[in-house]
């Protein structure tokens, strides 16, 4: 009988750097300045890998244990060729919104967003089209949303959450 | 080994009386529960009684990695709670009054504090772990301890933090990411079984019982039969001696266990120090007692007086045992 593959941090392929640039330069973020030591969890039968930055202080260890569950800044993750980000690359990139532009949103659409509702013009004090890193007023980091403009005449635009920090109540455990 | 048995028997199996009894019907205990208490601590046991049913204030550890505490207060008193801060805990506070879900605010989903009983807080500060050092969390799960580690620590730290059970890592995983640390791996498995040595430092907040949080959650009066209480305390040894297997000379271990009774305190204590090559640091703590020497004419090693215990009715916590251990050089 064949014993299951413990789960192993491993390193990335020049595939799964790639796949990672590419999200990382559509939203103007140069690499370099969100992670410098990037593994993937690989797990036996997985959909997915996710992926973690891993700290110097904790490279030589995790190289040698088994059963990892979780290490490192978490990034996010990769399934069929394509990158998630996750919750905390937040605060490694809300850093960098004065040079990214990133979607801001007054009180009241920082309360819809974090309960995973979409927001509208009202409520939006910055917006920018397409995937953003989204605000709130004193700059902290909500989610990630995307920026849509439904009706150019009249100006509409709205931001739809796809991962908010509500994510912790409602799925977090 | 007659001596032995006749010592396990007098921890596990006292006769119960009849005042044991009357209590244990009144308050809604497990009657072996009662008489423990009586056993330790007289007259007192109804104090106790009366002090486990006035549920636990909540309680919450401000992240100061994330957000200094005097904004935090300010954020959290412009959002009308009513807060006090905790004296003998530096980034801890009570919750007088909410408006809503202390779990729910904007604050708690970005990080800047976490939901934590004050005994589970002491413990970690009495640990006080040291920046690059290395240090396991072997029962880590939810992550309160954990993420206090990495707090104290500035997130300059190796922590292994290890936990078995499916439904509980994830909220593990969840509240270190949620607190914005990453100097942890998080390992699923049996910690009884890891291979790791030379730890500088290693946390047992060990699987428990329970019977210290009935403030919170009274089921607890109740759920554990008395045959649990040998099982229980034997993994709390096997853990415990794992521990100081993998701790390096002069490593400390800190050994917790939320809960009042004696197997899973003083008796866990008392076998460990058994082997020569472990002894019991002397600690200050602002609040709590020695812990026992003594129970049902069961002497244990002297040195345990050194281990502390909180009590609800006398230091408004949950039931704890807590005990700092240090590896002698070989």
């Amino acid at each position: 009988m064949q014993t299951k593959k413990e789960p192993k941090l491993e390193k990335l392929t020049q595939q799964d750097l790639n796949i990672i640039k590419k999200f990382l330069s559509e939203i103007g973020v140069n690499p370099s300045s969100v992670m410098s030591d990037p593994m993937k969890l690989v797990i036996e039968n997985a959909y997915y890998n996710d992926i973690f930055d891993i700290p110097v202080q904790l490279k030589e260890l995790v190289s040698n244990l088994n059963s990892i569950y979780s290490s490192g800044f978490y990034l996010g993750y990769i399934k069929k060729k394509k990158f998630y980000p996750g919750l905390p690359l937040l605060r490694r990139i809300s850093r960098l919104c004065y040079e990214i532009n990133c979607i801001k949103l007054n009180e009241f659409g920082e309360k819809l967003f974090l309960y995973g509702k979409k927001v509208e013009n009202d409520n939006i004090i910055l917006f920018k089209e397409g995937l953003s890193l989204v605000l709130n007023q004193r700059d902290e980091p909500l989610g990630w949303g995307i920026g849509k403009v439904i009706n150019v005449h009249k100006e509409i635009k709205i931001v739809e959450p796809i991962k908010d920090l509500g994510w912790y109540l409602r799925r977090g455990g | 080994m007659g001596r032995n048995l006749d010592i396990e028997e007098k921890i596990f199996n006292y006769e119960i009386s009849q005042e044991a009894k009357k209590l244990a019907d009144k308050y809604g205990y497990s009657d072996y529960i009662i008489e423990r208490y009586l056993k330790l601590l007289g007259n007192e046991a109804v104090d106790l009684l009366d002090a486990n049913e006035i549920p636990m204030p909540q309680t919450i550890r401000c992240n100061d990695f994330l957000i200094r505490c005097d904004k935090l207060e300010e954020r959290l008193i412009d959002k009308n709670f009513e807060i006090k801060k905790i004296p003998f805990l530096p980034h801890g506070y009570e919750i007088i009054n909410s408006p809503y879900k202390v779990g729910a605010t904007h604050e708690y989903l970005m990080g800047y504090y976490y939901l934590q009983d004050p005994g589970s807080m002491l413990v970690v500060y009495l640990m006080n772990p040291k920046k690059n050092s290395f240090i396991i969390d072997m029962a880590a799960a939810p992550g309160g301890k954990s993420s206090q580690i990495l707090q104290l620590t500035k997130d300059s730290v190796k922590l292994v933090s290890v936990e078995l059970k499916k439904d509980r890592i994830k909220s593990l995983r969840s509240n270190l990411q949620r607190m914005g640390f990453s100097s942890y791996i998080i390992l699923e498995t049996d910690a009884r079984k890891l291979n790791l040595k030379d730890a500088d430092m290693i946390l047992l907040d060990s699987p428990s019982s329970g019977e210290g949080i009935i403030r919170k959650d009274p089921k607890r009066k109740k759920s554990r039969p008395r045959s649990d209480m040998k099982k229980i305390h034997l993994l709390q040894f096997q853990l415990l001696n794992k521990a100081i297997d993998m701790i390096k000379p002069e490593g400390e271990v800190t050994y917790a266990a939320c809960s009042t009774a004696i197997e899973e305190g003083e008796y866990v204590i008392d076998k460990i120090l058994r082997r020569e090559d472990v002894d019991v640091i002397n600690t200050y703590s602002p609040i709590g007692e020695h812990a026992f020497t003594e129970f049902n004419g069961v002497r244990f090693d002297d040195r345990i007086k050194n281990c502390i215990r909180l009590w609800p009715h006398k230091h408004g916590t949950e039931g704890f045992f807590i005990c700092r251990l240090k590896k002698n050089q070989n």
